[in-house]
Formats: structure tokens, sequence, C-alpha cells
């Protein structure tokens, strides 16, 4: 009757997270939250923000590259001429920028198309353009030298309720459009990009991803629980913790109204191989209580992996704290996010579990699943192994790992922060090529940008002279090119073009200077010879000139940055899972070894990182946090199972032995779930979620050879002193 | 606010042969060239309106936008028979902001107007003539010439031709 009645409250608690996580994933909305990921308190982001204000960006711009053997051709002229005038009728498109908006100088000092309607003959508007090529900056800027490429600017809005709905069907129609022109003059093609293209096509490679990480995670987990268990059931079995885990863990984020950016798309899959490891944990312990009543021996070995199940989440979870006190807005909302999932996902599970296998243990098929895996012992794929390795020379190994753990160290100290706004790109994606090929072909798209305080011709002319000294471009764009000044660009230019050069005052101007964008150093190396630059310009003393800033700039500073502090979270996660498992155990000695094995993976990938030249982008970054406090859980289970031995307080080589020899098989069955259950990463569209998944699965792999190879070791060497004396030979 | 507003607001002004512009009706493109302002150059466009009639064909209100190659303007018209073959329109441009009045006849399929009111550009007052003509059954081409208040020579700002939406 008891156990009824405690079957029917845990039934009743499973019943209430499924549907908190049901009603959460109908909540569930996606977004790239691409710019958000510098929303931060940091200056550079109050500049980019102080000039988004005041004037037009560049981050609405959607950019079409129009390519064709020659764009004099009048047929080809004609097609492009239909699309502009069709995309401006597209909702939301406020503006066309483009070389057929251009005027040139006639013979008697007016002003006229460029391109005149009718066209005229090839030749003679070959000769026209290459004439304009040759004198006006503004067509460079938009049409290579040879003819053959063009772009055009269309500025977008995004002001409706649903951003990304309206973001795509402007997307979609100018996609249309833009099918139309290619197939309207023979050799015509044309591409689309952009920041608003860019965020589109992030926006849906993350729905694509969650759905593709989940179902492989699930089948991956479900496929090495019963390799592992050999048995269907068993594996069956272990599936729905994991499941309900991922599912609440996706329900939260609908019901706290936070986004699955390309930041929190790593949670669901993390909570999942997590979920996954403590199912098996569970399943093993289960097999070892076989002797028992059924329902007791669940609830025992329950019981006697829960805590090491649950100080694997709460270091995961430190991992997650230390993230979310970053000053970037997206990153410490990751953060927050990640500590509340972990944890909610090991009580999931541990929840779960226990009532599907009480439940399971009721029916009489139950209990020879267990026999028969008694019968035949789970296998450790040969890597149960190492541990006898490690005993052969404990001291060559511990001095190894520790000389190991010295050099790494280091060298992963000088590995400096990387960053590129194309990391979400793989480089095959169309995008990336099409920017590429308008940088390559056209013109760089990338912006410097340095807001003036003046609408004085002269002064602002004095600011773009020195700009275009500093960068060597032709290309620096000012009201200073503007016959006429501030008076002409308002009267003259549509908004989105006015507003590129004035500000939406009135009292402030814009230089600008397109460059080709390399990485966040090189980015900040050039502004920061512009800003020089400009404080040393004696001319514009007592003006006042912004810093420089733009996306990129902007991007390049936070990024620096917060990629410190992710830098740092790794430290305070590191520091956080000591004093952990010293209180967990009360013994610093052991607690200190067990770092070691933890940090040589991160600071050995940190080193190639580093030797390689790659240096820590976001993603690798938040891999190696992340992952540390998932690769603890292995050492976790070790000293667990050390410590049920009684091996604490009596430490001996003895103890040692019998627990690595142990828990080694679920640890390395738990590893292959969490290599491989993240191996659906390697196939996400989004570049950042592939370079997460490829950096912690790495950190797995190394964890887990440290944990059955150094661990062992450094216990043996380094161990409580006082026991050291009674070492015995393994057995 | 791109200067396209002197000629484009009028581009729009009568549909087909004037008797018909009080039954056209639904969405209607213009195809031709447009002057961005009084004195700049003609330039290829497209405009896109709904039009309006009212059931008995007293009044029509023709609504929408015209583009060209550097921008594009909102653009609101409504016109009126006053009887006696007389027609009488409004016209108004979010490139300019200003609200020009017409006054003219109806001859057959053609109409003829003249400005009653001023368009300013650059401080200087415009007057402008508008006529409509049916080159076939399916389109309606609009013509609309300008010139500053004493001067002798009219240009041209406007020749565009009409056909109906999808047609």
């Amino acid at each position: 009757m008891a156990l009824r009645m405690r079957l029917f409250v845990l039934w009743a608690m499973l019943i209430v997270l499924v549907l908190v996580a049901v009603t959460g994933i109908a909540r569930i909305r996606f977004d790239d939250e691409l710019f958000r990921f510098f929303d931060s308190d940091l200056a550079a982001f109050d500049d980019f923000v102080a000039l988004s204000q005041a004037f037009e960006g560049d981050s609405n711009d959607v950019i079409m590259l129009v390519e064709a053997p020659d764009l004099a051709e009048p047929a080809v002229v004609t097609a492009i001429s239909d699309f502009l005038l069709d995309a401006q009728f597209v909702p939301g498109v406020r503006a066309a920028i483009s070389p057929l908006a251009l005027r040139v100088a006639t013979e008697n000092g007016e002003f006229e198309p460029l391109f005149p309607y009718p066209p005229p003959p090839r030749d003679v508007m070959a000769a026209r353009l290459d004439a304009a090529l040759e004198n006006d900056p503004s067509l460079a800027r938009l049409m290579s030298a040879d003819r053959g490429a063009m772009v055009v600017v269309l500025p977008i809005t995004e002001d409706g309720v649903d951003d990304l709905r309206e973001r795509r069907d402007q997307i979609g129609a100018l996609q249309d459009l833009g099918e139309r022109l290619a197939s309207a003059a023979p050799g015509v093609s044309v591409a689309l990009s952009g920041y608003p293209v860019l965020r589109d096509s992030v926006a849906r490679a993350l729905i694509d991803d969650i759905v593709m990480l989940t179902g492989i995670g699930i089948i991956v987990g479900f496929i090495i629980a019963i390799t592992t268990f050999r048995s269907l059931r068993l594996g069956l079995l272990t599936l729905p913790g994991p499941v309900m885990a991922v599912a609440l863990a996706i329900g939260l984020h609908g019901h706290l109204g936070v986004a699955i950016n390309t930041m929190t798309i790593a949670l669901p899959v993390l909570v999942l191989v997590l979920a996954t490891s403590d199912s098996v944990h569970i399943g093993f312990e289960r097999s070892r209580q076989g002797g028992r009543g059924s329902a007791r021996a669940t609830f025992r070995a329950v019981r006697r992996v829960a805590i090491a199940c649950i100080l694997a989440a709460i270091t995961t979870a430190v991992a997650f704290a230390a993230l979310s006190t970053s000053r970037s807005e997206i990153l410490a909302e990751m953060g927050r996010m990640g500590v509340i999932v972990t944890l909610a996902s090991v009580f999931t599970v541990l929840l779960t579990q226990t009532t599907v296998l009480t439940t399971a243990g009721r029916f009489a098929w139950f209990a020879p699943l267990f026999d028969r895996l008694s019968a035949h012992p789970p296998f450790g794929r040969g890597l149960e192994h190492l541990p006898r390795f490690a005993f052969g020379a404990p001291r060559l190994l511990a001095w190894f790992g520790l000389g190991l753990l010295a050099i790494s160290t280091l060298l992963y100290s000088q590995a400096g922060p990387r960053y590129s706004l194309m990391d979400s790109l793989k480089p095959s994606s169309p995008i990336r090529t099409v920017f590429e090929r308008v940088e390559e072909r056209v013109s760089p798209v990338s912006q410097i940008q340095i807001p003036v305080t003046s609408t004085d011709p002269a002064i602002v002319a004095r600011v773009q002279d020195v700009v275009a000294e500093v960068t060597g471009s032709e290309q620096v764009q000012s009201i200073a090119g503007v016959m006429g000044g501030v008076d002409v660009v308002e009267e003259e230019l549509p908004e989105p073009l006015a507003r590129r050069l004035v500000s939406r005052d009135g009292t402030q101007t814009l230089v600008s200077v397109p460059f080709r964008y390399e990485n966040g150093e090189e980015t900040l190396a050039l502004a920061d010879r512009i800003d020089a630059a400009l404080a040393a310009e004696p001319g514009l003393e007592g003006v006042e000139v912004g810093r420089v800033t733009g996306l990129p700039v902007m991007s390049a500073r936070v990024a620096g940055v917060v990629l410190d502090e992710i830098n740092r979270s790794l430290l305070i996660a590191l520091g956080g899972v000591g004093v952990l498992i010293w209180l967990w155990l009360g013994n610093l000695r052991v607690a200190l070894i067990a770092l070691v094995p933890n940090m040589l993976p991160v600071t050995l990938i940190g080193a190639w990182l580093m030797l390689t030249g790659k240096g820590i982008e976001f993603s690798n970054g938040l891999a190696l946090t992340v992952a540390f406090g998932v690769a603890v859980d292995d050492t976790l289970h070790v000293l667990n199972r050390l410590r049920l031995n009684g091996g604490i307080p009596h430490f001996d080589r003895a103890r040692v032995f019998s627990a690595i020899e142990e828990v080694a098989p679920a640890l390395v069955t738990t590893s292959i779930v969490l290599v491989l259950g993240m191996g659906g990463t390697l196939l996400a569209e989004n570049k950042g979620v592939s370079d997460f998944g490829k950096i912690a699965m790495a950190v797995y792999v190394l964890a887990l050879i440290a944990d059955l190879v150094i661990l062992p070791a450094a216990l043996v060497v380094f161990g409580p002193r006082r026991d050291r004396h009674k070492e015995k030979e393994p057995t | 606010m791109i200067r396209i507003a002197t000629a484009v607001i009028l581009a729009t002004a009568s549909p087909a042969a004037a008797t018909e512009i009080f039954e056209a009706e639904g969405a209607w493109v213009g195809e031709g060239l447009l002057a961005t302002g009084a004195e700049a150059p003609l330039e290829r466009g497209r405009c896109r309106v709904e039009i309006a009639p009212d059931p008995e064909q007293r009044d029509v209100s023709v609504t929408g936008s015209c583009a060209v190659a550097a921008g594009v303007s909102d653009i609101s018209l409504r016109i009126l028979r006053s009887g006696d073959a007389r027609v009488n329109a409004g016209f108004w441009s979010a490139a300019t902001g200003q609200t020009v009045q017409f006054s003219g006849t109806e001859i057959g399929t053609a109409i003829e107007m003249q400005s009653t009111t001023v368009l300013l550009v650059d401080e200087t007052p415009y007057e402008s003539r508008v006529s409509v003509s049916a080159p076939d059954a399916e389109s309606f081409a609009i013509r609309q010439l300008l010139r500053a208040e004493g001067a002798e020579a009219w240009r041209l700002v406007v020749d565009m031709t009409y056909r109906k939406a999808g047609g």
C-alpha cells in the first residue's frame, strides 16, 4: 500500500513536469539575437547605441550582388532597373542604393541619370560607365571596375511585432524578384546577403539544429544504452529520464521567455547528454542491487548515485553561474538558464527514472533483465583496462600529468581572444560566400564610422582626410563629398541615405569608410590608429569627434572583454568545483587532486588552440567552460565510489583500485554518451554550435582518459599521506 | 525625401480614357518616365496605385506610390465630376507635403486639366498642365507639363502609361 502511494505521488509529480514541459514548448520562440550578444554596459556598446540612434546603420541592409558578363548590356540594365523599381514596392523596403540612382554631369553642367532610359547600346553605356568609374568614388563602391559585378543595397525595416516573420517575408519577396532578374537576361546571377539575410539564415538554422541535435542525442543515448545493457528493454527504460529532462529544459525556455538563440541552443543537448549519463549510472547501480526487492533495489540504486549525479549537475551549474556574471546580457542569460536547466534536469531524471524503474519492477519481465546483465557484465570497450596501466607506473604518470598540466596551462594562458562576425557561418555558407565575393569583386562591405558634432563641411572634410590617410581608402564618405552640404543632403536624398550622413537631429555628421573585415584584432588595430590620428590632428582641436565605432569595431571591442570574462568564468568554475568537492569529501588534498584530470583537458585544448593560432573564440571559450563543468561528472563518480567503499576516511591504493575498477565501465559508457550525444553538433548548420560541439567532445574524451589514467595515479601518489605507508598492491 | 513629388503626384492623375477613370477599379501599374524634380531630367519610373471609384461614378480616389531607381514616394488624389464635362482634382504627395488643386474638362476620352493652385519647389511657384489620353482599350497615358510662373516654356515631367495590374 505504501509503495502504491509512493508510486502515485511519483506519477503525479511526473505528470506535473510533463504539463510544465509541454505548455512551455508551445511558447518557445527562436531568434538569432545576433546583435543582442553585444548588449552590455561597455563604453564601446554605448557608443554604438548612440550612433544607431543618431544615424542609419547598415544592420538592416539587404545586400544584393548582381553579376553579369557586362552590366552595360541593355537587356541587363533593363532587368536591373525592373528589379529596383519592384523591390521598392516590397513592404518594408525603404530605399534602394544602387549605381542606377547615380547622376553624371553633362557637358552643359546639368546632371542626368548615369543609366539613361531607354538604355543606350552596350558600347555607349560601357564608355559611360568606365568614365564614371574613374571619376566617381560612389560608383566604385557599388560596381566592379570590369563592369561584371554590381551591389544593390536595400535597407529594410523591422518594426513589426514578429520581426522574424516580417524579415522573412521581406527577404523572400526580394529573393523572388532576384530570381526574376536572373532569368530576365542571359548570364546574370543574383545573390542576397547582408545582416538581415544572415540573421534570417541563423534563425532558420536554429530551428533545424535543435530538432536535429535533440533527435541525434536521443537516438545515440538509446543505442549506447542497448549495447551497454545488452537489452532493448533496458535501453528503452533508460530513455524516459533524458527525454523528460530535455523536454523540460526546452519548456523552461518557453515559460521564462528566453528565446532559443545561438547561445542557448547548446543547453538542451547538454541537458540531454548529462541526463542520459545519469540514467546510465542509475541503470548500472540498479543492476548491482539485483538481490533486493525490486522497488527497494530501485530506490537504493537511485539514492546511491544521486549524490554524484546532483554534484555533477552542481559543478555544471557552477560553470554556468560563472558565465552569468558576464557583462554581455545574452551570455549572462545563457548562464542563468544553464544553472536552471542543469539543476532541473538532474531532479527530473532522478524522479523519472525512479518512477519508471519502480513501475517496471512490478512486472515479471523486469528482474530477469538485470540477472542477465549480472551474468554478462557491461563492457567498457577495452578502455576499462586503462587504470591497470596507471597502477603499473603511478609515480611516472602522476608527475607526467602534473608536468603536462603546467606546460599546457602556460601555453593556454598565451592564447589570445579571436572574434569574427562571421563566426556563426561555415566557410561554405552562401551568405558568407556572397560577402566575400562582394568584397573581392566590388568593394568592402564592413564600415568604420566616426560621428562628428559639426555640420561644417570644412571640419568634416578634415576628419575625412585624416581617415582617408590612415586607411588609404578613396571611398571615405561624408557630407564633405556632397555639393551643398547638409542642406542638399536633407532635401535631395531619401531618408535612409540622408541619415547615413547627417544625424536625425541635424547636429552631427558621420564620416564612414568601408574596409575589408578580417577579424576583430585587425579591426581594433585600425580603429585605434584612426582614433590616434584624429586626436593628433591640430585642425580638429575643440571639435567634438566621437570615438571610432560601427558594428565591426563595437563587436570586436565587446568581444575582447567578453572573451576575457569567459576565461575568468572558467577559473571561477575551477575554484567552485574544487571547493564543492572539498566540502563534500572533507578532504582538501583529494579535492585538489580531483581538479588535475579535469583541468588537463581544458588546458591541453587551450594549448592546442594557441599553438595552431586559432585563439579563443566564443564557441571555444564557452565550450571549455561548460564542458569542464560536465566533464567533472566522471571524477565525481570515481570519488563517490571511493567514498561508498570507505576510501576517503581509510584511503589506500586497494580502495582506489577497487573504486576505479567498479566505476570504469559506467564512465566509459557515459563518456561515449557525452561524446556521441554531442556528435549531432558536427552536423549543425550554425558554425558556432558545431565548434562548441567539437571542443566539448574533445574535452569529454580527454577527461575520460585523464580520469582513468591520471586520476588514479595522482590519487595513489599524492593521496592522503597518513595512509600511504599502508598501500597494498592491487589484487 | 526624394524630390519626385512634382511629377509623380500627377503621374496617377487620371486613368484610361477620362470617361473611364470613374469606372476603373483595383490595382493599376504605371510604366514610363518621371522627373524627380521641377528641373530634374526624366528617368524611368513605375507607379502602383489602387483606384476606388464611388458607385455613381462622380468621385474617384487613387492611392499608391511611385518609384524611380533612387527612391519611392506615396501619393494620393481625388477627382470629382462637377457637371458640364468639368472635372476638379486634388493631389497630395508625401514628398512635398503639398496638395495641388486642378480643374479641367472631359472631351471624349481625354481630359485636359490646369492647376488652380501653385506647387512650390524651392520657394519657386510652378503651374502645371495634365493631359490624359487612351492609346488602347487596356491602357491610359498621362503626360504632365510644368513651368515656373512667368516662364514661357513647359517642361515634360511625366510620361506614364497605366495598365491593369496583372493584366
